[in-house]
């Protein structure tokens, strides 16, 4: 923005999009869990709700005594409508993973991943993403006039909580659930009303 | 970022015992919910090891007060040691409840001016402190005392949660705009 200003031409494109950033929810948990299990799942999770995946990385580290480290960045990205877009971030992190072999009570045998392993969600909404806004720099400041006073009801109510507690913590409480972690409850499901 | 006070420092719950981390966590949404608070970003780190589990849970939940100005939101921190499940008889029917040590801090902060619109130069800090502390000085007490009334009472539902004694704590005599 100040750039932007300096030169006395227009506001950048990453400050006229006026981005809602979100909490972060982290989870890292130490235990023996199904990796495979978990990526499928999480992958299958953004697919069902017609997110378009994008896995922009993945890192496999130098093993070392203890283990193998592995690093994944997701990202996920919807149209919720013309002006709105969301975007869920996800970062995962394992350390000193080791693949152990379980004979489980049936007589099946299953590979599972003992270690650490650190997860950390993040979302935000963008509004009105595209460049027809800032044409020229009347249009960009007219385009901000309607985001803070005609529109700000609207983009404070029902999107960034319905992306907050309907998308992230439901993906959240599934990641608990598949870790098997203690508490693995979703408080948040009636947050954004009973029929979502 | 505004200017943040720390109206509430390390209130603290110490506890050794039975407990339902479930029912206790499902209740704090609850507790949330009900008051009006955010759920803000949360935290979990669970470890499994040979002594039992051990868990920290943090939160931050956060309200807006009044919209441009002034915003209350705690820290939540539970931390949880040496959690394993134990059979335990309640009346005549067997329940599985978790027996560990559990220690709870929360802390209240105020953030005024978390829009930052007051922020950019030396003056507008100078006013905004003016705004806060003598302009509005009694909106100030008021949201004060509603969020150490705020945390006390989450305090009284974990206590209540984990059936110790309690300690009541009084309301403060609210300002007179505020009915």
């Amino acid at each position: 923005m100040a750039e932007a200003n300096k030169k006395g031409t227009s506001i950048s494109y990453e400050d006229s999009i006026q981005l809602m950033q979100m909490p972060r929810p982290h989870l890292r948990f130490k235990g023996v869990w199904d990796m495979q299990d978990l990526y499928e799942f999480m992958i299958t999770y953004f697919r069902d709700r017609k997110y378009k995946f994008y896995e922009r990385q993945y890192k496999h580290k130098v093993p070392h005594p203890y283990g193998v480290e592995r690093q994944h960045v997701w990202q996920a990205d919807a149209v919720f409508d013309e002006t709105y877009q969301w975007h869920i971030n996800v970062y995962i992190h394992t350390y000193d993973a080791q693949d152990i072999t379980v004979k489980m009570r049936d007589g099946t045998v299953r590979t599972f991943t003992k270690g650490r392993i650190w997860i950390e969600f993040s979302g935000r909404v963008t509004i009105f993403d595209d460049h027809r806004w800032l044409e020229s720099p009347l249009a960009a400041q007219f385009k901000m006039f309607i985001n803070r006073y005609v529109q700000k009801k609207r983009h404070q109510n029902g999107m960034w909580d319905v992306l907050m507690y309907r998308e992230i913590q439901k993906l959240v409480w599934l990641t608990r659930r598949r870790l098997k972690m203690e508490y693995d409850d979703y408080e948040q499901r009636h947050w954004t009303g009973v029929h979502g | 970022m505004g200017e943040v006070h720390h109206v509430v420092d390390h209130l603290k719950l110490e506890y050794r015992g039975v407990f339902n981390i479930r029912e206790m966590l499902s209740g704090l949404g609850r507790w949330m919910k009900e008051n009006p608070y955010e759920k803000g970003g949360d935290y979990m780190s669970e470890q499994h090891t040979a002594h039992g589990k051990c868990i920290e849970y943090t939160y931050w939940p956060w309200k807006k007060e009044t919209y441009p100005y002034v915003r209350l939101y705690m820290k939540v921190r539970i931390l949880i040691y040496d959690a394993k499940k134990v059979d335990v008889l309640v009346g005549k029917k067997k329940m599985t409840l978790d027996h560990g040590r559990i220690l709870i801090y929360l802390d209240g902060l105020l953030d005024y001016d978390h829009d930052s619109y007051w922020d950019t130069t030396p003056m507008h800090v100078f006013f905004r402190t003016l705004w806060v502390k003598f302009v509005l000085r009694n909106y100030t007490k008021m949201y004060e005392r509603n969020l150490i009334n705020d945390v006390h009472d989450l305090y009284e539902y974990f206590e209540r949660m984990l059936n110790t004694y309690r300690t009541y704590r009084p309301v403060e005599k609210q300002p007179h705009f505020y009915y």
